[in-house]
């Protein structure tokens, strides 16, 4: 932020801050606030705990929704959602095939009825 | 009168019924169910309100409040977790009352309390919003940067344990904020020199990233344990008796909810905590409490219920969310074109009127929800949230592309969905950095506004008396938790 603010033009006001005024600040603000949490995670020697299958699936997660937004423009939403649902589905433990593939299906049909046939909504 | 009675005709009209209706159920719903809120509730419909006209967009929000916050106490009572944090203090009593086989009576008082504190909490509205709004309308640049000011200061006070992680949480706000064109010159500001950022991360993004994508991320890394199956569950309307004996509690309760919904960054789950606390103290057997006493369930649904229309007077008189659900909802009035603010009364004044009546019919539908839908509510929050979960992502993503027709603002779901799942995991609060974003423009276009007006002398802050109070407020705000410590620290070391 404050390597950005360099660029940003003057105040159009006499007497009055620039763009760049409210930037520096906050970047000041942030560094300090940081600096203080970084002491007191020294002192308190805290240490984040987190199980791995946890961290496996929250990652998983995380790609497999990145994956949607790829696919989305590409195939379409009714297409990409059900594969979303349904990995998703899987990452949070559900295992029944017959809820894996029906309930995706029919999610996929009722966004498309509700968003783009009821709203009128521009779906890809 | 006339203007009531013409807000009342319009809330009965069909279409915002329908929403009314649709918006209880969502709402029950959604603060019934560990893991949603009444805040997820407003952010997963904010899509939906889209196609719709600024009257029912803005009555299925509220219906959505409302009920989310007596949807919570269900939970709370039936199976001991709150389905949303204002019922927490619900089932200290609550589920005491179950175990001793007395639900029926316990959702009963419960949906009572809940509609009592309601119809307070909307006559509170009422009674306040037009004299707040017309002393507003005094407000000038120095006063609304005051009034921002003080907003940031409370907010990141009172929310969490940690002062600290409060304020940092309203810092990033603040830094999503600066994303995009400067207001006033129109220079792009850390934009990455992409046409992508022109426009900023976006209010709704944050939101729909925030409280639905972050919940479900923290669900899936923890995996949430699917809800008890519950049976023999029955609704009814309390026996008379405790109706007169419970009364006061009610009423408490409600006076409790109000004055403390109406406080910008305090919140139902404090007020509905502080309303149990009041009972107990005030009780000749407060040894009751937490062991199945009706009034520990009568004052915190009151006083919860009380904060939905508490709330809404400093967002529609000063145009300051108080709360996550209020930011929601400001985001919701601002897609459909309504500044709230010291101007919406005399601006909007029949939306205004179909506000208020819409509460009083929301308050109903909620009644009505709850009394022939108690076993079916038991039920639906024992719903797999390895079903739901993802159902609310998959909403979520699309909801956020369809605000602007937008992929980027999927994206920014996204992002904002991993930054409040590393939040929610360290501790930081979520709602400060979305008031952070709000109440961003506020703060800095006033401030250098009143720079501008004053020629660059920081005098203008302190010659008006308005913002000169609202910045005292800011800075004992900021030092109370520092003063509080030390205090207490003195105590410690005396």
């Amino acid at each position: 932020m404050l390597v950005d603010a360099h660029a940003y033009p003057p105040a159009l006001a006499q007497g009055a801050p620039g763009p760049a005024f409210f930037p520096r600040l906050l970047a000041v603000l942030v560094i300090g606030g940081a600096a203080v949490l970084a002491a007191r995670a020294l002192r308190e020697r805290d240490v984040a705990t987190h199980s791995g299958g946890g961290t496996v699936r929250l990652f998983g997660a995380a790609a497999w929704i990145a994956g949607f937004l790829l696919a989305l423009p590409v195939l379409g939403h009714l297409l990409a959602l059900p594969p979303l649902v349904a990995g998703l589905m899987w990452l949070f433990g559900e295992r029944s095939p017959r809820i894996l593939a029906g309930v995706p299906v029919a999610f996929a049909g009722c966004v498309h009825l509700l968003f783009a046939v009821a709203l009128g909504a521009s779906l890809p | 009168m006339t203007g009531f009675l013409d807000g009342l005709l319009t809330a009965l009209q069909p279409q915002n019924l329908a929403v009314l209706l649709g918006g209880s159920l969502l709402g029950v719903f959604a603060g019934a169910v560990p893991g949603l809120s009444s805040t997820v509730g407003l952010a997963l419909v904010l899509p939906v309100t889209f196609a719709l006209d600024p009257v029912p967009a803005l009555l299925m929000m509220i219906s959505i409040y409302m009920a989310a916050e007596y949807g919570g106490s269900i939970t709370a009572i039936a199976i001991g977790v709150p389905g949303s944090s204002p019922a927490l203090a619900t089932t200290f009593d609550g589920y005491a009352m179950t175990r001793r086989g007395e639900a029926g009576r316990a959702f009963g008082i419960s949906l009572f309390a809940s509609m009592s504190g309601g119809i307070l909490g909307t006559l509170l509205l009422v009674a306040a919003l037009d004299p707040l709004s017309r002393a507003a309308l005094a407000f000038g640049p120095p006063e609304y940067f005051g009034l921002g000011v003080f907003g940031l200061a409370i907010v990141a006070n009172l929310v969490g344990n940690d002062p600290l992680k409060g304020i940092l949480s309203a810092l990033l706000g603040l830094v999503a904020f600066v994303v995009g064109l400067d207001v006033l010159t129109g220079a792009p500001r850390l934009t990455l020199g992409t046409t992508v950022l022109m426009d900023g991360l976006g209010l709704v993004p944050m939101l729909i990233g925030f409280f639905a994508i972050a919940e479900a991320l923290n669900a899936v890394a923890g995996r949430r344990k699917p809800v008890e199956a519950v049976t023999g569950m029955g609704g009814a309307l309390p026996p008379l008796g405790d109706l007169l004996r419970l009364w006061r509690p009610i009423f408490r309760g409600s006076a409790i909810g109000g004055i403390i919904g109406a406080i910008p960054g305090a919140g139902a789950t404090i007020a509905s905590i502080v309303a149990w606390n009041e009972e107990r103290r005030l009780s000749r057997t407060p040894e009751r409490f937490g062991a199945g006493e009706p009034a520990g369930i009568a004052a915190p649904e009151a006083a919860n219920n009380a904060c939905v229309g508490a709330a809404m007077i400093p967002l529609l008189a000063l145009g300051v969310p108080g709360s996550a659900s209020t930011a929601v909802l400001l985001g919701g009035l601002t897609v459909q074109g309504v500044a709230p603010g010291p101007l919406l009364m005399t601006e909007q004044a029949p939306l205004v009127y179909a506000l208020y009546a819409g509460f009083i019919v929301a308050v109903v539908f909620m009644l009505a929800a709850g009394r022939l839908g108690i076993p079916l509510w038991v039920r639906v929050v024992s719903l797999r949230p390895q079903i739901l979960m993802p159902l609310v992502v998959a909403i979520s993503l699309i909801g956020a592309f369809v605000l602007r027709g937008n992929l980027a603002d999927a994206w920014f779901a996204l992002f904002f969905g991993l930054v409040g799942f590393v939040m929610l995991r360290r501790g930081y609060p979520l709602a400060p950095a979305v008031l952070g974003l709000i109440l961003g423009p506020m703060v800095e276009t006033n401030y250098r506004r009143a720079l501008a007006l004053s020629s660059g002398s920081h005098t203008v802050f302190l010659e008006s008396p308005i913002s000169l109070v609202l910045i005292g407020l800011a800075v004992i705000s900021f030092a109370a938790p520092a003063l509080r410590s030390r205090l207490r620290l003195g105590r410690g070391g005396a």
